[in-house]
């Protein structure tokens, strides 16, 4: 794709926020207070003007034109109410009213989670911890799942041992509990190396930008790309 | 005292259980109320996001006009950028202005992409001065993220690919990276779940029979 | 200060310099380094490749530019295999930058292969509230989203002709940088709904997601800059996470040495003090 001249002074401009951040490496300073104030500016005036025209007008605007009856309006004029409650919030004298709204989001909130974290996050899980059970061998072809599959169910029933705090992790159960937290140990051992992955990562994607479409903006700017 | 304490606490629960029964029976009238509960939530929640806004615009137009003298301008910075940002939107095209598209295309993307890849130099700092091997436990951790940092790039495919195929092959590093994420990992992962999603409900069943009740805030 | 001493008490400064060099240079080859399948990678891809021609996608933006150095390679490279097996695909946001960023991938890709909005491809725009659009897209498309992210009514694009409900859908990739994202997806799209979910997480949250994996209610993932590096080889185009992996390769190196230097200078250091203290 070609550059045009706005769009090179827009990435020329990109470059310099992108060391205006980096210079707090050195140590903090007005120009990275500026870049940081000013994102945290765009930002919510991003949020903001997505909520306006990807919710407020197609779900209420639209939705109140285009009502054919009472359900309709009602089923736009409710929830707009209640989002006023909300912003009660704001004047403190009637703040209160702003816990109706509230007490709304939590109920939805609860109603979806305690279903689906119990069928997602419980049964499923305990499912598959224990299906591979119905067809295990031992053989050739089959060695290496099986007892992966043993080593998967001793790990989550060790970890799970270790999260229970009713008992006192002493005797027996306290060496279950021990090895609970090597697993554990493992897992966090993992999360931290991929923490490290994502971080370089994201440090690559912002020098890959100054490398390429800056550099390429610049040449442009002085009319040499 | 009712309509601020009590019938807040009844919307709750009655929410979720209709949320609750709608799961398990999927008739017309449930299915109608709960479809209709879904829609208003999405409204619901939209203006919560336009108080954390408002929220912010007051809190910094505050600092701007009384807060500290060396502070004041980056808060007015704040403001007009928010402002900005928002007259843009509302320019002919809007989400799709020449004006919004420059600002989120040259401002916003540079900005949040390059803050947040200042952890990079972060995590290498706390690698030399915080990550010490000072149990066995801290040791298990920190040779398994070895294992995994050199298995995920290409360097432990070279350092090891000798023993790819070979009666060796467990000692090749994306493989034992694989068998650590897939079999240990998970377990542990799997367990973390389980036990965060028990917690939920646990709390979800509280709030429904109005014992958790923090969200209301004080009073 | 002998020079232990003095590495122990290092300026932290001269470490970021290390490693933005150990990032730095080796980008400015520009290699692309083909890497190693890794099998749950390997399955998203295979999903993906087994649909049908003109098989319904619905991709889902759930991140922001805070992380588009891991994610905006994935999104890259799942479009364009669905472009290449010639599948119409539905774009959205549970966050309300992913639909602008589906946009600019877009924007230049579509021209590319002639894609025809509305036909092809088309980009619902955001919607707020996570869990509850995605159940709501399980009764029908048109609740939550009546219009797409320009304001244009579902009724007129013709993509939407036989697709009603989420359950119309073929395939949901869900590219997440956290909550909400690819675990509601899970939670409802697949758990509630049946339709095969997967998709691309940053590297952060990958390794929580491999319960979902192993227990089938996540087809396959992709993790970070590496996963998308994986699925790019896979498709035979190498792009920027492909490109990346060489410094990757190089910062991880170097992370690994600070800890082994940080480690070994303060066991000699401890060893010294325990000595002289014994004197």
């Amino acid at each position: 794709m070609t550059m045009t001249f706005a769009g090179a002074i827009g990435i020329f401009l990109a470059g310099v926020l992108t060391l205006a951040i980096f210079s707090f490496l050195y140590k903090d300073n007005p120009v990275y207070k500026f870049a940081e104030h000013l994102f945290v500016g765009t930002s919510a005036g991003y949020w903001f003007i997505y909520n306006v025209y990807n919710i407020f007008v197609p779900n209420v605007l639209v939705a109140w034109r285009e009502a054919g009856g009472f359900a309709d309006y009602f089923n736009v004029a409710l929830p707009v109410l209640l989002g006023f409650f909300m912003l009660m919030r704001l004047i403190p004298s009637v703040s209160w009213i702003s816990r109706w709204a509230m007490a709304f989001s939590v109920g939805m909130t609860v109603g979806f989670n305690t279903i689906t974290e119990l069928q997602t996050n419980i049964l499923q899980q305990i499912g598959a911890t224990l299906s591979p059970f119905a067809s295990l061998h031992f053989n050739n072809g089959g060695l290496v799942a099986s007892v992966n599959a043993i080593i998967i169910l001793l790990a989550v029933l060790a970890a799970l041992v270790y999260f229970f705090f009713s008992k006192e992790h002493t005797g027996g159960y306290g060496h279950i509990a021990k090895v609970g937290i090597w697993v554990l140990m493992i897992t966090f051992g993992a999360s931290f190396g991929y923490t490290v992955m994502a971080r370089i990562s994201l440090l690559i994607g912002r020098v890959q930008f100054l490398q390429t479409d800056w550099w390429v903006a610049i040449k442009h700017i002085i009319g040499l790309g | 005292m009712f309509w601020k304490r009590q019938f807040p606490i009844m919307i709750t629960a009655f929410v979720a259980v209709v949320m609750i029964v709608a799961y398990f029976i999927p008739k017309p009238g449930f299915a109608g109320t709960r479809d209709n509960l879904q829609q208003w939530f999405l409204i619901v929640v939209t203006f919560t996001m336009v108080l954390g806004l408002l929220n912010l615009f007051f809190v910094s137009l505050h600092k701007a006009r009384k807060g500290r003298k060396e502070d004041r301008f980056y808060n007015w910075v704040t403001i007009v950028a928010l402002l900005g940002t928002i007259a843009a939107g509302f320019l002919k095209g809007g989400i799709n202005s020449p004006a919004f598209d420059f600002i989120f295309n040259y401002v916003y993307i540079p900005l949040s992409a390059t803050i947040f890849s200042l952890l990079a130099f972060y995590v290498a700092s706390a690698s030399f001065r915080a990550f010490r091997a000072k149990s066995v436990m801290a040791t298990i951790l920190l040779i398994t993220a070895f294992i995994v940092m050199l298995g995920r790039v290409p360097l432990g495919d070279w350092v090891t690919g000798w023993a790819q195929g070979t009666s060796l092959d467990f000692l090749y590093l994306p493989n034992i990276t694989n068998w650590i994420m897939e079999v240990m990992n998970m377990a542990g992962q799997r367990a973390v779940l389980m036990g965060a999603a028990l917690g939920l409900i646990a709390t979800g069943i509280k709030i429904i029979l109005g014992i958790e009740r923090s969200y209301l805030g004080g009073e | 200060m002998s020079f232990l001493e003095k590495l122990d008490r290092l300026d932290r400064r001269i470490i970021f310099l290390i490693i933005g060099i150990a990032v730095f240079v080796p980008l400015l080859f520009r290699v692309p380094i083909k890497v190693v399948q890794s099998p749950i990678v390997q399955d998203i891809y295979e999903g993906i490749e087994a649909l049908p021609e003109g098989s319904m996608v619905l991709l889902s933006f759930d991140y922001d530019p805070s992380t588009l150095a891991e994610l905006q390679p994935m999104s890259e490279a799942v479009i364009k295999h669905c472009i290449l097996k010639k599948h119409r695909m539905v774009f959205m946001g549970l966050w309300p930058q992913g639909p602008k960023l589906a946009q600019g991938i877009m924007e230049t890709v579509a021209p590319q292969y002639d894609l025809q909005y509305g036909v092809d491809y088309v980009n619902l725009g955001y919607k707020t509230g996570g869990m509850v659009v995605i159940s709501s897209l399980g009764s029908a498309i048109t609740d939550p989203f009546p219009t797409d992210m320009n304001g244009v009514s579902l009724r007129n694009l013709p993509i939407f002709d036989n697709v009603k409900t989420l359950r119309d859908f073929d395939y949901v990739v869900s590219m997440s940088a956290g909550d909400p994202g690819i675990k509601h997806w899970v939670m409802i799209a697949k758990d509630r709904f049946k339709v095969p979910v997967g998709g691309g997480v940053t590297a952060v949250s990958a390794p929580a997601f491999y319960a979902y994996y192993n227990s089938g209610q996540l087809e396959g993932l992709m993790g970070g800059l590496r996963g998308a590096a994986e699925y790019e080889t896979l498709i035979d185009t190498p792009g920027t996470a492909s490109y990346g992996m060489s410094a990757q390769n190089w910062a991880h190196l170097m992370i690994i040495l600070f800890i082994i230097i940080g480690n070994t200078t303060m066991l000699i250091l401890k060893r010294k003090k325990e000595k002289s203290r014994v004197r």
